[in-house]
């Protein structure tokens, strides 16, 4: 089995040098490239892109989510973590619509560390009941822009995200875990992680039709 | 300015150019009679006699205009007159014979043969326009003397009369019956159709607006004349027949016209009394009445010139009237209106002075444009009520853009206003919110930073307490973060934020975490401050749990009562004594954070577990 290539953007020298040598000391993972700021992380990815990038957002030269959005439409093979001192749902979201499918502690201990990046790769995303609420209060706002439109929260909802997946979001929003929520909906853990990365998908998407449309609004495209 | 002055000398221009048409027209008629000459001097002679009567006939000189009621009162029946001419030479154009007024039954001989009728003999029907022009055959006149005889035919109740004669070229004549005609028809259509016009444009608007009391007093005035117009042009000539009806409908009509004027003209001079007009409606009706008295039921009683007194008095009072309310109101009224006004006003007077000078001696000829003489009033009433409506509009306009500019200037005021009180508001927001960081700091992060690094300092703590303070501090720090998010009165989502947080630590110290909540009903205590207190009272909650319990499960559950809700958290690890000096600080904090967000703490602790439940309120 071939080892999960692992790109690292981080613009303190300390945690940078203690994510490259949880990654180094993983035997599953290998260090792809190592950067500081989001130029080198450019040229960095030029050269080759990893299986997964990890990136914080407040580098010297720029927002992360560029830089994760960028990647995204570059490289969508790659899955994206943002790396974040409080998983707050703010930040975490921003970068899930710029193309983001994963966030990680930075206090996170290593062999979690390490647990994290491979569930990612294997499909399953993390999702704090704090950021499910966010995302459903924010699918649901971008569906039904007007609230008069009869049943506007369901029926809206419906067309971005499945009933099954609005069902997901909410339990995960009251605070069951997976293994709950897959005892709950009579399906495996995995089909649940699964839910959550096609989300995240599918707020990315989203937000790039958004963002489309408001370019064509202004008439920049 | 220029422009301004160029507008006003424009309107004047056109006034005057306006003013020179109408005394051309009036003058028109001064220019009639070439080649023609006039039958004034003649011989009459009352006889049925179908066919000119010769000489041995009782002829009696006679003078044109002839007017039976004067020269031969009483009289009816079938007449003849007779008058020579000479001509210096045969004409070689064509002739006629034209009568300004013919509207009796008459047939024309010249030289003995007739050449042209009005009406038919013996049958009361047509009388014929009030013009005549019969054309002359050919050869019918001859150099020297000739003969033109008049055969005419009076039936009851009908005043006999014969107006001057012309015989000339027929072309001229023409012309004359053309102006004739214009004179005494086109201008009463002219004058019928613009009063008509007016009035009911009037009575429309007056009809939805009814304060419009002027304009209202305007439409009846000239409804009132456009009334009068066919009645006394004959245009039905079954009504003129019967002259009694006639005359009562004339007088009728000029009895409201000059009542609307007078009502019309009291408006004007701005004296507005509903009680004083229905009174001068009033005298008005009993002023007709009266005439109507003395002439059908009191005729040959009473003097004639009472009669003649009361009949005046059923126009040249409110004529007058109507001048003296117009003259008072020349300080009062706008001259720019009341000018125009008393012109009109004089011009229609005078007017209708002719005119009943004139119905009395119809056949007198003269000026004719009776019809025209109430337009020049009639356009410029009406010219003054647009004028004041236009004004009144203007000033509502005005009134109205003016309360718009208040309203608006209101509403910028009261925006204003909001803005500086939601700016108050946020301000007083970020001071409260400002005020609970800074003790938030104060109690959490602050005191546990300087623990830890007290324990450096001293040097006594080993690596692993250190981390441990440190980690403390940070999920203290992740504890505030997480409160400054929206709960939205929902508290759920807290408690599985908190889980979020703390499951893995449960987890790598082999404790289960059972989670059996559902759904709660609305806490509006939640705002980030009792947010945070909620979740650090239940962090210490789970943090004694983890330090002192060994228990193997935590059951965390939530349940609904009657005026809020209970969140428990219960363990089965081996209790401990509530009175126990550290564990009792932590749990007098406890209880005053809850008491800080209107809730309530209970602690139950045994050997077989401890169970911790906080009651939050609802309202």
């Amino acid at each position: 089995m071939s080892t999960t290539t692992v790109t690292v953007v981080e613009d303190d020298a300390a945690l940078l040098a203690r994510f490259c040598s949880i990654v180094a000391q993983s035997p599953e993972l290998s260090l792809l490239a190592a950067a500081g700021d989001i130029a080198s992380a450019r040229q960095a990815l030029q050269g080759g892109a990893p299986d997964v990038l990890l990136t914080d957002l407040g580098l010297p030269d720029g927002s992360g989510i560029d830089l994760i959005r960028e990647t995204s439409a570059r490289h969508p093979a790659t899955d994206i973590m943002v790396v974040t001192v409080f998983g707050d749902e703010r930040h975490v979201v921003d970068s899930i619509a710029a193309g983001a499918t994963g966030y990680i502690l930075k206090d996170t201990p290593p062999e979690e560390f390490v647990g994290l990046i491979l569930q990612l790769r294997a499909g399953g995303s993390p999702i704090s009941p704090a950021i499910a609420r966010q995302l459903l209060r924010r699918m649901r706002s971008a569906e039904a822009p007007a609230p008069d439109t009869t049943p506007a929260g369901a029926h809206g909802a419906a067309r971005l995200l499945s009933a099954r997946e609005s069902e997901v979001l909410g339990l995960i929003a009251k605070g069951f875990n997976f293994a709950e929520i897959a005892r709950l909906l009579a399906v495996s853990p995995h089909t649940i992680t699964a839910h959550v990365k096609k989300i995240y998908q599918k707020l990315a998407v989203h937000s790039r039709g958004e963002a489309v449309y408001e370019a064509t609004r202004m008439g920049l495209l | 300015m220029k422009r301004l002055a160029w507008a006003c000398s424009e309107r004047w221009l056109r006034c005057v150019g306006a003013a020179l048409a109408c005394v051309l027209l009036l003058a028109a008629p001064a220019r009639a009679d070439d080649g023609a000459m006039t039958l004034t001097e003649g011989e009459f002679v009352l006889g049925d006699a179908s066919a000119p009567p010769g000489d041995d006939a009782a002829w009696q000189r006679v003078a044109l205009p002839d007017l039976w009621d004067d020269s031969r009162p009483g009289t009816l029946g079938y007449a003849w007159y007779r008058f020579r001419f000479s001509l210096p030479r045969q004409p070689d154009t064509p002739q006629a014979v034209f009568s300004t007024r013919m509207r009796t039954v008459a047939a024309i001989f010249v030289n003995g043969t007739q050449v042209g009728q009005t009406g038919l003999f013996g049958k009361p029907d047509e009388l014929g326009a009030s013009a005549q022009l019969f054309q002359i055959q050919p050869g019918l006149l001859k150099t020297g003397s000739n003969v033109l005889h008049v055969r005419l035919w009076v039936e009851p109740d009908h005043a006999g009369r014969l107006a001057k004669l012309q015989v000339g070229e027929w072309v001229a004549l023409r012309q004359a019956l053309d102006r004739e005609r214009f004179k005494y028809d086109t201008t009463g259509e002219i004058t019928f159709a613009l009063a008509l016009g007016m009035g009911a444009f009037g009575l429309s608007v007056w009809w939805r607006r009814r304060d419009q009391t002027m304009l209202g007093y305007f439409s009846l005035t000239a409804l009132a004349l456009a009334c009068q117009i066919p009645v006394d042009s004959d245009w039905w000539p079954a009504l003129s027949r019967h002259h009694v009806l006639a005359w009562q409908v004339m007088s009728t009509l000029r009895v409201a016209k000059f009542t609307f004027l007078v009502l019309y003209s009291l408006r004007f001079a701005g004296w507005c009394n509903p009680r004083v007009e229905r009174l001068i409606g009033l005298a008005m009706v009993a002023n007709l009445a009266l005439l109507d008295l003395l002439v059908f039921e009191f005729d040959g009683v009473v003097d004639p010139a009472i009669l003649y007194t009361v009949n005046y008095g059923t126009f040249a009072l409110p004529g007058t009237a109507a001048l003296v309310l117009i003259l008072l109101s020349l300080r009062r009224a706008p001259l720019a209106e009341t000018v125009p006004l008393l012109l009109a006003h004089v011009v229609s007077v005078a007017g209708s002075m002719a005119a009943n000078i004139n119905e009395s001696t119809e056949l007198l000829g003269g000026v004719q444009y009776l019809r025209l003489h109430m337009l020049p009033l009639l356009l410029v009433m009406g010219w003054i009520v647009s004028r004041r409506f236009g004004a009144s509009l203007d000033a509502a306009e005005r009134l109205n853009r003016e309360l718009a500019g208040r309203i608006e200037a209101k509403r910028v005021e009261l925006e204003a206003n909001y803005r500086r009180v939601a700016d108050l508001e946020a301000q007083q927001a970020v001071a409260v919110e400002r005020a609970r960081l800074m003790s938030d700091m104060h109690d959490g992060i602050g005191g546990q930073l300087i623990s830890a690094l007290g324990l450096v300092e001293a040097g006594a703590a080993s690596h692993e307490q250190v981390a441990a303070a440190l980690r403390e501090c940070i999920d203290d720090l992740r504890l505030a973060i997480d409160s400054l998010e929206p709960a939205d009165d929902d508290l759920l989502p807290v408690l599985g934020n908190l889980r979020y947080r703390l499951e893995p630590r449960l987890k790598a110290r082999g404790i289960a975490l059972e989670w059996q909540v559902g759904d709660l009903p609305r806490l509006e205590c939640l705002t980030p401050g009792n947010v945070l207190q909620v979740l650090r009272i239940l962090q210490e909650a789970f943090t004694n749990v983890l330090k002192h319990t060994h228990a193997s499960v935590v059951h965390v559950a939530t349940s609904t009562q009657a005026g809020g809700i209970t969140i428990d958290v219960r363990d089965d690890g081996q209790g401990f004594d509530e009175h126990a000096c550290a564990q009792g600080r932590g749990l007098a904090n406890m209880r005053r954070r809850a008491r800080t967000v209107g809730g309530d703490l209970t602690l139950t602790s045994s050997p077989a577990g401890t169970t911790l439940s906080l009651l939050l309120p609802t309202g």
